[in-house]
């Protein structure tokens, strides 16, 4: 195999389709996951599978084997962890959304009124706890609390935790543009080195960030102060308009929408690369790595023969190829790929030694000849002649010893043959098949068969294969 | 020769060519033994154990000493020739060859004139 070019040799357009759609699955799967922890997990796994590959040509048994096992179980390791995930994912997005549509960003969630609101609540001592989700889904941390359904507004979420609001005390919802619910409970923070100031809505709060991406607003009742909590910390917040940035971090909203989305289409092309750069290193990978020899027997194909001159024998009918790829790709090897193709057009009357190369051969891409056997093919044309031969029985076995096999007569007692001139000017007899005389005792006459071979001769039409032997026995005279 | 029984399987029989004095062929056949001059058990089979062979010609008339040839083949492969000369008034003649254990399987002996023109072949098998 041409070490300097492999990919040349070894592409087929079916893994140049191979590598498009898995890059494509990649990039989907990143546009699906990314900002969520699947992506770093991914990540991780596809070091340890790395780590596998080298530690396997490297000969390092041990931890090749708990490498090879772990990427083995990745699918269900990714499944039991992710599986929020994945729903979130699955529920939320429609087919168009998880197969070709790229996220739009809209600014749907009013974070100027939120920020303005929750510092309206700071001044008016409102305690507040209101929860952004990110891409995580909440299901099973958040406990529901009542439907609320109403655009996001100063007064609306002022009312929302009124202190005579019987739901003011949980955590309010929002997706978009509305208060989803009210009245939230979320999951408490089992920490113990947290500050004496933090109360139940700042230790709720780091309970909820603790195990999701979401981000939560915390409005303290007594202290007024304005925190967020994000990915398991909690930050004061000096003024709203630091709250509204930190905001549009957290839901991807930018202020300048036309950078945002050049950001967006450099971000997508350059994971769109990254995908293809990653599958083509894991095709090598795979397909590179791991040659095998193949050993084939194909069929010699003749071609281009002369038309005076007939094929009258071979020294072999098929030859043994001996190829070296990829595993994959001597096992995707079908018959039909092989040809060993010898052209007769320069061939003479007589033998004619026919050397087997590269010339003629047609292997697949991707696959090299190591070894032809044989490397030389005889071939013995001849020219078509037909010649009548005399028939004579060939007896065989033993003879009572009391009789003596006097006389024969053969109908037809001459077969018109059809053969090449060099064998049959060499042939002066066509012999029956072996006609036993161990039971003759008496003359008669019985039917057999010519003895020759009919991948060289030929009975010319009109005559047949088998003849009449008439014998006939006498008595054995004393000498 | 299809039609009847002959004593021996004969065939290819030719003429011979124009300038060589007319030679007739009245006997030609194969046998276990020649005896005083007469063939002794013609036969188209002869058991391996009987170690030799004789292919006996006789010609009706003979006017000046004549060659002829008797040639063995075994499978179509030439094994000897025979050159025998037939000398007034004797004429008849015979050759032999000595049978080995790999010698069974069909023969043939071509009987020739000394320009090589056919005059017969005897066909027999040597068996067990």
């Amino acid at each position: 195999m041409d070490p300097i070019n492999p990919f040349q040799t070894a592409a087929r357009w079916q893994d140049l389709a191979d590598i498009l759609i898995t890059s494509y699955v990649l990039f989907r799967f990143y546009v699906l996951f990314r900002g969520t922890n699947v992506l770093r997990v991914l990540f991780a796994l596809a070091c340890i599978w790395f780590a596998q590959r080298i530690a396997t040509s490297a000969g390092f048994i041990v931890s090749g084997w708990i490498s090879q096992g772990i990427v083995a179980a990745a699918a269900l390791i990714i499944i039991v962890v992710f599986r929020n995930e994945i729903r979130a994912v699955l529920q939320t997005q429609n087919i168009k959304a998880i197969l070709w549509q790229l996220p739009q960003k809209k600014v749907t969630t009013p974070l100027e009124v939120i920020a303005e609101s929750a510092f309206e609540m700071s001044r008016r001592r409102i305690g507040a706890l209101i929860v952004l989700p990110g891409k995580e889904d909440l299901e099973e941390l958040v406990q529901h609390g009542i439907s609320w359904q109403g655009n996001v507004s100063k007064e609306m979420l002022m009312s929302v935790f009124w202190p005579d609001n019987p739901v003011h005390d949980g955590a309010a919802l929002i997706r978009g543009s509305r208060v989803q619910e009210v009245g939230c409970i979320l999951p408490l923070s089992k920490r113990d080195d947290l500050p004496s100031s933090y109360g139940t809505r700042h230790r709720a709060a780091l309970g909820l960030v603790e195990n999701s991406d979401a981000m939560v607003i915390i409005v303290s009742e007594e202290s007024r102060a304005v925190s967020t909590a994000r990915k398991g910390r909690i930050t004061e917040v000096a003024n709203k308009e630091r709250l509204d940035q930190l905001l549009r971090a957290h839901t991807g909203i930018r202020l300048k929408a036309r950078s945002g989305f050049m950001n967006e289409v450099l971000e997508f092309s350059l994971a769109g690369i990254l995908s293809v750069i990653i599958v083509t290193g894991i095709w090598f990978s795979i397909t590179r790595g791991q040659d095998i020899l193949g050993t084939f027997d194909v069929p010699v194909e003749y071609v281009n023969r002369t038309p005076q001159l007939e094929i009258m024998d071979t020294s072999v009918t098929s030859v043994e190829l001996r190829l070296s790829g990829s595993r994959s790709m001597i096992g995707a090897i079908r018959p039909e790929q092989l040809r060993v193709v010898v052209d007769l057009s320069q061939a003479v009357n007589g033998k004619n030694n026919i050397p087997i190369n590269s010339d003629n051969l047609t292997l697949p891409p991707g696959v090299a000849l190591n070894d032809v056997n044989p490397h030389i093919i005889e071939v013995s044309m001849d020219v078509l002649i037909e010649k009548e031969l005399p028939v004579q029985a060939d007896w065989v076995g033993t003879l009572n010893s009391a009789l003596v096999l006097t006389a024969v007569a053969i109908d037809p007692d001459k077969i018109n043959f059809v053969g090449g001139k060099n064998l049959l000017d060499g042939i002066r007899t066509v012999y029956t098949e072996e006609i036993p005389v161990d039971r003759i005792t008496q003359s008669t006459e019985i039917t057999v068969s010519l003895d020759f071979n009919p991948a060289k001769l030929k009975i010319s039409s009109g005559d047949k294969g088998k003849v009449t032997v008439r014998y006939a026995v006498m008595p054995r005279l004393p000498p | 020769m299809s039609s009847a029984v002959a004593a021996a399987q004969v065939g290819n029989i030719s003429s011979q060519p124009a300038g060589e004095a007319q030679l007739i062929l009245g006997e030609a056949t194969v046998c276990e033994l020649v005896k005083n001059g007469i063939p002794s058990n013609s036969a188209i089979a002869f058991s391996i154990s009987l170690g030799r062979i004789y292919c006996f010609t006789d010609f009706t008339v003979v006017n000046s000493k004549t060659v002829i040839y008797h040639t063995w083949y075994h499978r179509d492969s030439k094994r000897a020739s025979v050159k025998l000369a037939l000398r007034p008034p004797r004429w008849a003649t015979f050759s032999s060859v000595e049978l080995r254990n790999a010698d069974k399987g069909p023969w043939q002996v071509e009987v020739t004139t000394e320009k090589g023109a056919v005059l017969q072949i005897l066909r027999f098998s040597v068996i067990d």
